[in-house]
């Protein structure tokens, strides 16, 4: 049995990780995580926290069955969890740990998660929440199995021994702890997942955002506002440039753009604009002025920064902003979109009147190696068990290829 | 009026209008020169749709964020016209700021400060003991803060005396002597507040001869932010380098390698003042409206010294209040305010920069 020699903090379990490789959305894995929710529900300090709500509506039942169907039809061969998972989560979004944990449990595997020392309240409650349960001796298991771990960054010795002894690494990024981490060898059979720097951006169809009555207009904005400002527009999946697509007589275009810009500004009133932000996007937009020299901005106070492009004179991932800085730019056709978006590094187009499926015809015409994600505006930051291109469980587990998963057995599995 | 003229009248003598006059018209031309004269400045102000040639008041002028001069290299003459190049001490690892001087601002900058200063300290020249190392100073190619403060506060000095040796260890024969050389005369003590606590007040007692700064008058700058972690307030630091060696006329100012020359002294009621050379205008963070008296908001500085580098208006990233106008009980006229810190930097959600920075 695997032991972490160490000397890390343990927000949940011990040292030594039982190790048994299960097949995904197993019975017993399903329950714990239902469980889990439903405690989380009920607990007090919990409450206060929308991000910690918002991880528990995701692994409710009727969300976990669903997921778990999806996995079962798309299913064509048997497959069982890789081992153990080692995951470094991200220092800066206090829940996503508990994502990564939700990946490595559903796809049968024990897990090591690295959390960041920062010592997220949330990260203590779940813990806590968590280590209540196990004292259950149905879900005792979890805790042989799983461990959230805290160390400082620079304890590399850690890092060293937990990459030796996983079987699938998961680095939420940062490109620089990526690089960081990736100094540490793991064994020539391990595998890993990062999740690196991506760039986003939408797309919004000039006659939708017409045509819209005030309270849809609204609607739009708020899942815009939560695309964004939400999480300073920093997370992968915001988007900083947004096409317009259609209106080619520039007056409906300008129209639609106020329309839509003045609903966002609106919506962005709840944002804690702090002199700290304020600061940085100030200095961000004096900055970029070289690269916007044919450019207007419209600064809606300091709270909305949006800069009318005339062309690009950069790669579309140069436009970057932040805090409620945007880009924009008019397109005639919805084609002309696959000239600026052909960069691996784009992940999330967010789109508003534009039929996703039209979007992926033309990712495949075109050979475009960007876009791994086409949703609606308000969902950009809904993370699935398949993200930044991966389909998770595909990723965390092996395959037994030669038996084939018949549809009876979809039918048996789909009654557990 | 030219900067040449303006030098010349008394820093703290001019009411709000006259100076108001005087700033507008020097600041409007002060902008359009160097959006004529530095590409990226004029980028800027096209970008930011600022019109200086109609502006009605400095307020409406544009301000450049002050980290732009660690980002960029803003300049508005040939490099061959350039004298020196300072730099903010910056912590380490971050970038520094860049401030690139020709003659004439150089020495602008020199007379400023002397005018200043000497409005407190009197006109003629006095002892000076300076609690800093020479070393600080050596490059004169290359300016931190630190040296530049030092060099241009040493030519009010009429004989000077470092305290420190190059390893910053205290030279208690060599102050003794100093000491002892000007007894019972007015002295000036200047450093920057860190160094003086740490390098200075901590070290007093492990000689045991008394050192009497009775008679001198010190001038100390450069901030709180280093003394923020042992918690010294300016009350207690006072308080404690009065009690060690009997000084009491202390003069805190606030300054910045961006706007060297300019400085606010703080007077004996504890007010930081704007000389007729500068003005600090608090601006809410909201939408860059100019704050209320008594309202706190993001420091803009403006000074009219800046002439080879378009550094003459900038957004600082401190916070501060402006108490009054005109009418502080000391007698000096001219913007009183108080500076209340650093802005707190914006802690960054999102996914990207992930890893762990302390």
């Amino acid at each position: 049995m695997p032991m972490i020699q160490s000397k890390v903090e343990y927000l949940f379990g011990a040292p030594e990780i039982e190790v048994i490789a299960e097949e995904p959305y197993a019975k017993k894995q399903c329950d714990f995580l239902q469980a889990l929710s439903g405690a989380i529900r009920s607990d007090k300090e919990a409450k206060r926290y929308s991000d910690i709500q918002t991880f528990a509506f995701w692994i409710r039942k009727a969300s976990l069955m669903q997921m778990r169907d999806d996995y079962l039809w798309g299913r064509r061969c048997y497959r069982m969890g890789r081992g153990l998972i080692f995951h470094v989560a991200p220092s800066n979004v206090p829940i996503n740990f508990a994502y990564s944990l939700v990946y490595g449990l559903l796809s049968g595997n024990a897990n090591v998660i690295k959390v960041s020392s920062r010592r997220f309240v949330q990260t203590v409650i779940l813990c806590r929440i968590m280590q209540e349960m196990v004292g259950r001796e149905e879900f005792a298991w979890v805790g042989r199995q799983n461990a959230v771990v805290l160390y400082e960054r620079d304890r590399k010795d850690a890092t060293d021994e937990l990459s030796a002894m996983c079987d699938v690494r998961i680095i939420w990024g940062g490109d620089a702890t990526i690089t960081q981490i990736r100094k540490s060898p793991m064994q020539p059979m391990s595998t890993e997942v990062t999740f690196a720097d991506r760039y986003s951006f939408g797309v919004i169809s000039t006659d939708a955002v017409l045509k819209m009555e005030e309270a849809e207009l609204s609607r739009l904005a708020e899942a815009f506002y939560n695309d964004t400002y939400l999480m300073d527009q920093n997370a992968c999946s915001s988007p900083h440039v947004i096409f317009w697509w259609g209106g080619v007589n520039g007056d409906r275009r300008k129209a639609a753009q106020k329309r839509f810009w003045r609903a966002v500004r609106q919506a962005a009133q709840k944002y804690g604009l702090e002199a700290g932000k304020v600061s940085d996007k100030y200095t961000l937009l004096c900055r970029m002025a070289e690269k916007l020299e044919h450019a207007r901005v419209h600064c809606y106070e300091n709270r909305l920064y949006v800069v009318d492009l005339q062309a690009f004179s950069d790669s579309v991932t140069a436009y970057r902003g932040a805090y409620g800085f945007f880009f924009q730019y008019g397109i005639k056709e919805l084609e002309e979109l696959f000239e600026y978006v052909d960069d691996r590094k784009i992940q999330t187009c967010a789109v508003c009147g534009v039929d996703p499926g039209e979007l992926a015809e033309g990712i495949r015409a075109h050979h475009i190696r960007g876009i791994d994600r086409i949703v609606p505006f308000g969902h950009t930051l809904d993370l699935g068990m398949i993200w930044d291109g991966y389909d998770i469980i595909e990723r965390l587990t092996r395959c037994i290829d030669g038996p084939r998963a018949s549809e009876a057995r979809f039918r048996e599995d789909r009654k557990r | 009026m030219e900067l040449d003229e303006i030098l010349e009248i008394p820093p703290f003598s001019l009411e709000r209008e006259q100076k108001q006059e005087l700033l507008t018209a020097a600041l409007k031309r002060l902008t359009i020169f160097h959006q004529n004269h530095c590409k990226a400045y004029g980028q800027i102000l096209r970008l930011l749709h600022a019109d200086p040639q109609n502006a009605a008041q400095y307020e409406e002028l544009p301000f450049l964020p002050v980290r732009l001069f660690k980002e960029m290299d803003l300049r508005s003459v040939p490099k061959e016209a350039i004298v020196k190049t300072m730099t903010s001490s910056g912590t380490t690892g971050s970038a520094v700021s860049k401030i690139y001087l020709d003659k004439a601002t150089a020495a602008n900058q020199q007379k400023a400060l002397v005018k200043i200063v000497a409005d407190f300290t009197g006109r003629s020249r006095l002892p000076m003991l300076i609690i800093d190392s020479p070393a600080v100073i050596r490059d004169r190619r290359m300016f931190s803060a630190r040296g530049a403060g030092i060099l241009g506060f040493s030519i009010l000095g009429s004989e000077r005396k470092y305290a420190l040796d190059s390893n910053m260890q205290p030279d208690w024969n060599g102050i003794l002597e100093f000491l002892e050389k000007h007894r019972g005369k007015r002295m000036l003590v200047f450093g920057f507040t860190a160094m003086i606590w740490e390098h200075f007040y901590k070290r007093l007692s492990e000689q045991p001869a008394r050192i009497d700064l009775g008679q001198a008058v010190l001038i100390h700058g450069g901030g709180w932010k280093k003394l923020a972690g042992e918690a010294v307030s300016p009350e207690e630091f006072r308080e404690r380098l009065h009690q060690a060696c009997g000084i009491t006329e202390i003069y805190d100012y606030y300054g910045m390698v961006e706007q060297t020359g300019c400085i606010y002294m703080q007077c004996q009621c504890g007010h930081l003042h704007a000389s007729v050379f500068s003005d600090v205008i608090v601006r809410r963070a909201e939408d860059f409206t100019v704050a209320d008296t008594g309202e706190k908001g993001m420091i803009q500085a403006v000074s009219l010294l800046p002439g080879s580098y378009p550094g003459h208006s900038i957004l600082t990233e401190d916070e501060g209040v402006i108490l009054g106008e005109d009418d502080c009980p000391c007698g000096r006229k001219g913007k009183y305010f108080r500076v209340i810190g650093r802005i707190r930097n914006a802690e960054v959600r999102g996914c990207s920069d992930a890893y762990d920075s302390k």
